[in-house]
């Protein structure tokens, strides 16, 4: 195969693999603190990628204070969810909690048109333009979107901040505490309402700062469904990855992203049968994932 | 000497209404016992499905109402496959958009190749067997929430099938049933036309309550039975259901292997009745909104699941969108099933079952507190 078909895929995924470890991330930081696969990440995302949408359509803002105000309407989006409802039913059994993100997502779908019209809203990217450069001695150029350059590499700053948090700082000693035991951490004094609080917020504040800054490579309409695909392959990332580590997750979808575009050199059709195929088999060997950590089952 | 209240209660009861004690069980054995029998109440319920069509047909009811109770029938089969596997076998699905889709495709493609309607229900029954088997063994192996993932990564993969296998699914423009095709060929000839608008739809609803109505029939048999203990059991703890003897193999392939054959029959269905299918049908929110019919509706009792059922998928195209407001924004109606749905799993986590149990117990406490009242 041809060299710089393959390193030209490489730097093609690195876009879809940043807003698919966001994502993933989001995902896990829910999973960890509340103890639930979150289905509405994607729904609460594309709520704050409408309001950007929005302001930029109709309100001709700057995309950049546009941006701020949609990850910050995400940010309470999450938040609120999180003090009105699942504060509420910290009871309920798995299941119990799913439906109630799944509600959430009927919810939020109905919400939208409602409040922005049911008309095309449009995201700009924050950088145009395209970066070509030579290497290796390989005549044909390498390009690659600067949109694509700035959202691997606030996705790399972002979850590797995040990660310096959760290992350095007080709060991401609570996090970790409340993931090995809510009612443990609990008793000794952790304060796992806002932690838990804290948790929905970012994970709805980099879901949108994921949709938005992807939104443009999406075809750039804003609609309510549009981070779907991201979603189910955020899920299939922490499968992939395990839900039982942090960076399990991260690294299933550098994974799925990287492999999907090499896969789709050879398999344009059917790329995500063989990957999911794939991804089946990996879990069937090793149910906990690659890098997950086998729970203790008591009886 | 001391005697409890419930005690007192009871000998006032016999002493001052012999004859209400003599009338109930003479009563128990008649007519009441047959109203009582929930088979029946099933096929009751067939029976007025049945006259619904009978007057639609004639013209007095919206068409699209009909088509809408059908289609809520459908999906509530599919979702009886899930109160089986979830509610008693304690096992989470959400592949049920694929197998759905599934037997969708399949019944299509025999019919297309010129097999009998019939033949094509056994070919969806026995593949759906298959498919069940395979996933059950999957579930021996992964579980819980992961269990969940991998069988929406599987319905990714059938959907991911139907949609690039152009030459047999028709790829992202769907696939229909060319030709008109006939219930029981072989003896009727060509007298009962199934499928499309308007005089196989009609014929096809009868086949649809038929259906359902021996489904929920099954399912009851399935859910009454030593198989829906052992199932129980088994959900509520699996070491102690190893130790008594129940293995978890059998009894997790069975779950299986009744969810995707319900599934499958589901997209028989469906697929007879529309006749129309497209890959982008089989979402992620399809199998999500089949599991909320078992959560919103809870597994304690099949009329409560019923409930459920009509809540999820019936109460919007029945019923709201009569409403002036909700024919403006038809989001709106989304946004109400939504926050139906936040509401009765935070305050009821045993769904419509919970609710109605608890009614039932309120008429039978009133009746006994009326009598005593009258005793007096």
């Amino acid at each position: 195969m041809d060299f710089h078909l393959i390193f030209q895929s490489l730097l093609n995924s690195f876009q879809y693999a940043a807003v698919l470890s966001l994502s993933a991330f989001a995902i896990i930081l829910i999973f960890k603190t509340s103890t639930t696969t979150n289905f509405a990440q994607g729904t609460i995302s594309v709520f704050g990628a409408f309001l950007t949408a929005y302001l930029y359509t109709n309100f001709h803002f700057q995309i950049l204070p546009a941006l701020f105000l949609g990850v910050l309407v995400s940010f309470l989006f999450g938040y609120l969810v999180d003090t009105q409802i699942f504060r509420r039913s910290r009871r309920l059994t798995g299941i119990g909690k799913q439906m109630i993100t799944m509600g959430i997502v009927l919810f939020t779908v109905g919400l939208m048109p409602v409040i922005f019209g049911n008309i095309d809203l449009n995201i700009a990217p924050i950088i145009e333009g395209v970066t070509s450069f030579h290497l290796f001695g390989i005549d044909a150029a390498f390009t690659i979107t600067n949109q694509a350059i700035l959202t691997t590499v606030l996705a790399i700053v972002i979850i590797g901040g995040l990660f310096v948090t959760l290992k350095f700082t007080k709060w991401g000693l609570g996090v970790r505490a409340t993931a090995s035991s809510e009612t443990v951490a609990g008793l000794m004094g952790v304060n796992t309402h806002s932690i838990t609080a804290m948790s929905w917020s970012i994970a709805g504040g980099i879901g949108a700062l994921a949709a938005i800054l992807y939104g443009p490579a999406l075809g750039g309409t804003v609609s309510p469904s549009f981070m779907n695909g991201i979603q189910v392959n955020g899920f299939m990332a922490s499968v992939l990855g395990g839900f039982g580590t942090f960076y399990g997750p991260i690294v299933g979808s550098w994974i799925i992203a990287i492999s999907n575009n090499l896969l789709g050199i050879s398999y344009p059709g059917v790329k995500d049968i063989i990957l999911y195929v794939l991804i089946l088999v990996v879990v069937l060997i090793r149910p906990i994932g690659l890098f997950g950590k086998k729970a203790i089952k008591k009886v | 000497m001391k005697t409890t209240i419930k005690e007192r209660f009871n000998t006032v009861w016999k002493k001052f209404f012999p004859h209400l004690q003599k009338t109930s069980k003479a009563v128990g054995k008649g007519a009441l016992k047959i109203t009582k029998n929930t088979y029946i109440q099933f096929v009751f319920m067939g029976v007025i499905l049945v006259v619904l069509q009978i007057i639609g047909a004639k013209g007095l009811l919206d068409v699209s109402l009909l088509r809408n109770i059908g289609i809520t029938m459908i999906f509530t089969i599919a979702a009886i496959g899930l109160y089986i596997l979830l509610g008693f076998a304690g096992l989470a699905s959400l592949g049920t958009a694929g197998f759905v889709g599934l037997g969708a495709y399949l019944t299509a493609f025999c019919i297309n190749n010129g097999i009998a309607v019939e033949l094509a229900l056994l070919i969806c029954i026995v593949a759906a067997i298959v498919l069940g088997i395979v996933v059950g063994f999957i579930s021996l192996r992964i579980e819980g929430m992961y269990l969940g993932i991998i069988t929406l990564g599987l319905s990714e993969i059938l959907v991911s099938l139907f949609r690039n296998l152009d030459s047999i699914t028709g790829g992202i423009n769907g696939m229909k049933i060319n030709d008109k095709f006939y219930l029981f060929k072989y003896l009727f000839g060509e007298s009962i036309r199934l499928g499309s608008f308007p005089a196989g739809r009609v014929n096809t609803f009868y086949v649809l309550v038929a259906v359902f109505v021996l489904l929920l029939c099954l399912a009851r048999n399935i859910t009454n039975s030593p198989t829906g203990r052992a199932m129980l059991t088994m959900k509520n703890s699996e070491s102690a259901a190893q130790s008594m003897g129940i293995g978890l193999l059998r009894y997790r392939l069975l779950a299986f292997v009744v969810a995707t054959v319900f599934a499958m029959i589901a997209g028989f269905l469906y697929m007879i009745y529309m006749p129309r299918i497209y890959p982008s049908d089989w979402t992620l929110a399809f199998s999500l909104n089949i599991l909320a019919v078992v959560v919103v509706g809870g597994t304690k009792s099949i009329w409560g699941f019923l409930t459920g059922a009509f809540m999820i998928f019936g109460l919007n195209n029945l019923v709201l969108q009569n409403i002036p407001l909700f024919v403006q924004n038809p989001t709106l109606s989304i946004l109400f099933n939504g926050a139906l749905m936040v509401l009765v799993v935070m305050f009821y986590p045993g769904g419509f079952s919970q609710l109605y149990l608890e009614i039932k117990y309120k008429i039978q406490l009133r009746k006994m507190k009326g009598a005593k009242a009258h005793a007096k």
